[in-house]
């Protein structure tokens, strides 16, 4: 009956064993972390260098927590900037890739003017946008959705069309329609190039939210830093970026810990996972 | 319109209205390429019972699997007609008259091993399946009873491949096309899937359209063997399998078994 099969355990993807080995695994990168800091910080020390030049680790630190109340609460606009951009940008990538994939003719009419929207830097037409949209979130949404919409349409077109052959056949061979293959095979396969263009964007969604506040904002974590850098508040400037340091740290980890739930089943997830 | 059986019984289970005859005439294929045509397939001709099992050999190239997938429903025909009980090969699709299973086991990787065992009845709303067991059954037939909540990529190749004949079966279909369905697994599992897939078959009796490169698996298998030529395809000779059944391994050193080989082999070469 049961011929020569090695089974694999069924191991969960994330053990208390993982957990920990993965922790030992951050301890270089902290020791790394801690001497950069270290001579940083004797370097200010040693040199006297002024706080308005350069201010030492410990006082951005200190600078972080005083303002860490009021940094969070302008974060939160830029946040939700970028998620709605981030949102709008996805849905708009994928409904494009969708019917790009489908039908070549609006491929090859589309596609070359998706390219050049993504080719124009977005910095360039932030001024422009505040000019039509003003100093709300609007202009920082369509920043953000402007940048991240390409990175999706691309990967998608490509996942739509990267279906295992016989799966296909096999689909047909029992009479599937067009809609059930896509929803059942093609978006299924698509889904880790879509998250390959997810985790680029997020960070994207952020930078185009933050650029739309340095032009123009009554709010935002680029208004703070836009503000730092008019009163020469060195400390606070440098307490905004760590913050943004921060964040971006735990989005990515969320993106990562993410992927690894929806993903599980792909074989991307066990080469990784075998560390 | 289903009739759950148990499975596992040896017993035969007939689906009430399948005919499972399927009707081969003059079919030829040509494919268009950039330098010119290919005579894949010249004038086909078969006839195939219910619940017989039928090999398709011949070398590679020689348009078995374009055969096979002519038959499917996969490729249109460039001429010459094809019936499965009585339908087209679309309609045969549209009905789920057809299980196919191709040389990789093409699972859904996101799908547990019974999630995969059930594609087939949430496509297509559904129409034209009667079941021929439960999902349940159907993995004791193929030895998988205990790994209904397995992804695929936790079993082994032969395992999978046992997956995606399930999957073939399970919707009870009057044809199952195979094709070289063991032509990835290593030379150990491959011979043992051979009894293996006797035994599925001698329990769910089907219909079978089998191609293969391997000699042995042929004669093992079938009730008639049919040889074709190299390019373009053409059917050689159909020779009868007249070895008793139940077959096992001891087969394989009878006289009759090496008599029928030499003369494959023979056939082969020419």
């Amino acid at each position: 009956m049961t011929t020569a099969a090695a089974t694999r355990p069924l191991a969960s993807p994330t053990t208390a064993g993982s957990v920990l080995s993965r922790m030992r695994g951050l301890g270089p990168a902290l020791f790394g972390m801690a001497v950069f800091l270290g001579l940083w910080e004797a370097y200010i020390r040693l040199t006297n260098t002024p706080a308005f030049v350069v201010p030492a680790p410990s006082r951005i630190a200190v600078r972080l927590w005083e303002e860490l109340p009021s940094y969070a609460y302008e974060f939160s606009y830029t946040l939700a900037a970028a998620a709605i951009g981030l949102v709008i940008g996805t849905t708009v990538g994928i409904v494009g890739a969708v019917l790009m994939a489908n039908w070549r003719t609006l491929e090859k009419s589309l596609f070359p003017l998706a390219v050049i929207l993504k080719l124009v830097p977005f910095v360039a037409i932030a001024p422009l946008l505040r000019i039509w949209l003003g100093y709300e979130l609007q202009p920082k949404i369509v920043l953000a959705s402007l940048i991240t919409f390409f990175p999706v349409l691309v990967n998608c077109i490509t996942g739509l069309r990267s279906a295992d052959p016989l799966a296909l056949e096999f689909f047909q061979s029992v009479g599937a329609s067009r809609w059930e293959i896509l929803t059942r095979l093609r978006w299924m396969t698509t889904l880790p190039y879509l998250y390959a263009a997810l985790k680029v964007n997020v960070n994207l969604a952020l930078a185009g939210a933050i650029v739309g506040e340095l032009f123009s904002s009554k709010n935002g974590i680029g208004k703070v830093i836009n503000d730092t850098a008019l009163t020469l508040d060195i400390p606070a400037m440098f307490a905004a970026i760590v913050f943004l340091a921060i964040t971006g740290v735990a989005i990515t980890l969320f993106m990562n810990w993410s992927e690894r739930r929806v993903l599980y089943w792909h074989e991307s997830m066990r080469t990784v996972g075998t560390r | 319109m289903s009739q759950p059986v148990a499975a596992v019984s040896g017993s035969v289970m007939p689906s009430h209205n399948a005919r499972g005859h399927v009707a081969v005439d003059r079919v030829t294929k040509t494919f268009m390429t950039k330098t010119g045509s290919v005579e894949a397939i010249r004038e086909a001709t078969l006839d195939i019972r219910e619940q017989e099992f039928v090999t398709l050999i011949g070398p590679s190239g020689c348009g078995k699997s374009t055969l096979l997938r002519i038959i499917g429903g996969l490729i249109e025909p460039t001429g010459g007609r094809i019936e499965v009980r009585g339908q087209s090969p679309l309609e045969a699709q549209r009905t789920k008259d057809i299980g196919f299973v191709f040389q990789q086991p093409a699972l859904l990787p996101w799908r547990t091993v019974e999630h995969n065992i059930e594609l087939p009845f949430e496509l297509n709303r559904g129409s034209g399946t009667d079941r021929l067991c439960s999902t349940e059954e159907i993995l004791k037939l193929v030895g998988l009873a205990q790994f209904a909540k397995a992804h695929p990529y936790q079993l082994s190749g032969g395992m999978q491949q046992r997956v995606a004949i399930a999957r073939a079966l399970i919707f009870d279909p009057a044809l199952l096309l195979m094709d070289e369905p063991f032509g990835a697994l290593d030379e150990i599992t491959r011979a043992g899937m051979r009894y293996e897939l006797l035994r599925i078959w001698g329990d769910a009796r089907k219909t079978v359209l089998f191609v293969t490169h391997s000699i042995p698996e042929a004669i093992v298998l079938s009730d008639r063997v049919i040889v074709m030529s190299p390019r373009p395809g053409e059917i050689r000779e159909i020779i009868d399998i007249t070895l008793p059944r139940p077959r096992n391994e001891d087969v394989e050193s009878t006289p009759e078994f090496v008599r029928l080989a030499d003369r494959l082999r023979h056939l082969l070469r020419a």
